[in-house]
């Protein structure tokens, strides 16, 4: 069983890459089960055609955990990928982190967290403890930073970094860093900057996805590219990206960068003004 | 690294045992059920061995996991329709780690509740600070709501307001009893006990204060912010020892405007006529844990030696007050010496 983690910036397009990359594992035959870790519950859309999922914490605050069936909180979507939501509190309240932990306890004890490849999409950064249990209690094995070549998006990738190499001191701990996934703004010399990035940070540059019109095409239509567009080029680098992460063994435990050599690494790849 | 001290506790503790003091009063621990048996158990546990205790009106909206995820204000709401609906005087909302860690609104919650004056104090044991910072976050509470009771009729006589008794003191009445006795001398009386066996509608009497008296110096921070008239005086210390005793009288004279000399023999002359009744302890050596100023005050008027070598005699912590506590103090020393 193959348990891979997308971590990076909010809003960079970690869901768009777990789903597209789940339903190219689906494809292939293989059984897969894609965990959405974020309380906005929007990580499987696209797998379940628009289809809201009733998430696990929704459940468990309706019924108590003993109410909650593995067929409540799985549903099937395209391609046989199973889905899960974790869900989570509405913003400004309570602590997502701990339903984070919560949910993850619910679903190992129903025996939900077996397939060939697990797809754990993970908030935005690892804001607090509860954000890093996937990590940290050796769900996520494989963690993929997915950036993009802004700033923020590298901090923020650096920062998950940092998560990692601290827990990868703990003599349980399973986390490494298996490369960095560039999901592209298209931006100038951003694939170098990347490149640069993973290498600086004891790790690789595993794909580039390139920017394309067809995934919020795909998004409008409430599908992954791989079902609304499955002959596009851009279907083909998500496939092309499953084959890699299966076939990826090569795994670290990072050297995050110091804030100043991460932004004289940006600018040192900056486009000439 | 720290030491944990036994003289030391948990803000929820020192918050507890001031609300728990407001005899109409109830209090809502919001948090988990653990937090909340765990310090009732303590306070209950103390109060039994105080003569006369009454045990307090206490809740707890029990929070668990799904509070935590999804926060615990509504726990908090519902819980206080229940308190409301007893009908208490006023309630205390004790907040707790886990509803200030996730980050629990108490104030916006208890605002939305009427019929009944609630207090909210945040008693999260990790911001720091230990039984006192509870204890003084409580009194600070109590005196925003006593601005905001009407004052009940305090009569011509000066109200004179005792601020922060220990609670949890097995000798707290004694003492306070003790203050009534010494400002008698005055021709006055305790106005209000804030906070100690005081319904909430007598609170409403903290901001006509003529005088505070403090339990302790360590209080004049709260005693800075509560609402009563600027430039009230205040003796920041129940009075320990002989002359302490004396000089309160002294103080609290000046603070009221009055003459205190007759006040101040009268209280010299009981105090000679108190350690006649142990004139026969006269010559012993004792040897003390801890040798203040007071203490040693005491063992040269009654002719005590202090010596590494003597019978080794208690010395309380917090020390006796008044000339009735010294009195108490010197019959345990008698019994063994």
């Amino acid at each position: 069983m193959k348990q891979i983690a997308l971590y990076g910036k909010g809003g960079i397009g970690k869901s768009t890459t777990s789903a597209n990359l789940s339903a190219a594992l689906g494809e292939s035959g293989r059984s897969v089960l894609q965990v959405g870790c974020d309380p906005k519950h929007d990580s499987t859309r696209m797998l379940m055609h628009g289809e809201p999922l009733p998430t696990v914490l929704e459940l468990v605050r309706e019924r108590g955990a003993a109410g909650v069936a593995l067929e409540d909180v799985v549903r099937c979507g395209y391609a046989g990928v199973r889905c899960v939501e974790a869900g989570g509190p509405e913003p400004g309240i309570g602590c997502a982190g701990r339903g984070i932990i919560a949910t993850f306890q619910l679903l190992e004890e129903r025996g939900a967290l077996e397939a060939d490849v697990i797809v754990y999409d993970v908030l935005g950064d690892v804001v607090c403890g509860g954000f890093a249990m996937p990590m940290r209690e050796g769900y996520a094995e494989e963690v993929y930073l997915v950036t993009s070549g802004e700033l923020m998006s590298l901090y923020a990738a650096n920062n998950i970094a940092k998560a990692i190499a601290r827990l990868a001191e703990r003599p349980r701990c399973r986390c490494r860093l298996a490369g960095v996934i560039l999901n592209a703004k298209g931006m100038e010399r951003e694939e170098e900057l990347v490149r640069a990035f993973a290498q600086a940070i004891g790790s690789r540059l595993v794909a580039t996805i390139p920017r394309d019109r067809v995934v919020q095409l795909a998004e409008l239509h409430r599908r992954t590219v791989i079902e609304y567009a499955p002959d596009s080029p851009q279907a083909a680098v998500y496939r092309r990206l499953a084959d890699d992460l299966l076939r990826n063994t090569d795994l670290s435990i990072p050297q995050p960068l110091t804030q100043d050599a991460l932004e004289s690494l940006a600018f040192a790849h900056a486009p000439p003004f | 690294m720290l030491t944990p001290r036994h003289s030391d506790g948990c803000t929820l503790a020192g918050a507890l045992s001031v609300a728990a003091a407001v005899t109409d009063g109830l209090t809502l621990v919001h948090g988990p059920a653990g937090c909340a048996h765990h310090h009732v158990s303590l306070l209950l546990t103390t109060l039994l061995d105080q003569p006369g205790a009454r045990l307090p009106a206490l809740l707890t909206d029990d929070l668990g996991e799904e509070e935590v995820i999804f926060g615990g204000e509504e726990a908090l709401a519902r819980a206080l329709d229940e308190a409301v609906g007893r009908e208490p005087g006023s309630i205390a909302v004790l907040s707790t780690c886990v509803a200030e860690a996730i980050g629990d609104d108490c104030e916006a919650v208890a605002e939305r509740v009427d019929g009944v004056p609630i207090v909210v104090v945040p008693a999260g044991g990790f911001l720091g600070g230990g039984f006192l910072a509870g204890e003084q976050a409580a009194l600070q509470a109590y005196g925003a709501l006593a601005a905001r009771l009407p004052a009940p009729d305090g009569g011509e006589e000066p109200v004179i307001a005792l601020v922060g008794e220990k609670n949890l003191e097995f000798e707290a009445d004694a003492h306070a009893k003790e203050l009534g006795r010494l400002l008698g001398r005055l021709d006055h009386q305790v106005g209000v006990r804030f906070v100690r066996d005081t319904p909430t509608a007598g609170l409403g009497l903290l901001p006509c204060a003529d005088l505070l008296v403090l339990r302790e110096p360590a209080l004049a921070p709260v005693a800075d912010r509560l609402p009563i008239r600027p430039g009230t005086p205040r003796v920041d210390g129940f009075p320990v020892g002989l002359s302490t005793t004396l000089a309160f009288l002294r103080a609290v004279g000046a603070a009221l405007g009055q003459d205190s000399d007759a006040a101040c023999e009268a209280e010299a002359a009981h105090q000679e006529a108190a350690l006649a009744r142990f004139a026969d302890l006269a010559g012993s050596r004792i040897r003390l844990p801890a040798t203040p100023e007071w203490v040693c005050e005491l063992a040269d008027a009654l002719e005590l030696t202090i010596h590494p070598a003597g019978i080794p005699v208690p010395v309380p912590e917090p020390a006796p007050v008044g000339t009735a506590g010294l009195v108490r103090l010197l019959a345990r020393w008698r019994r063994v010496l």
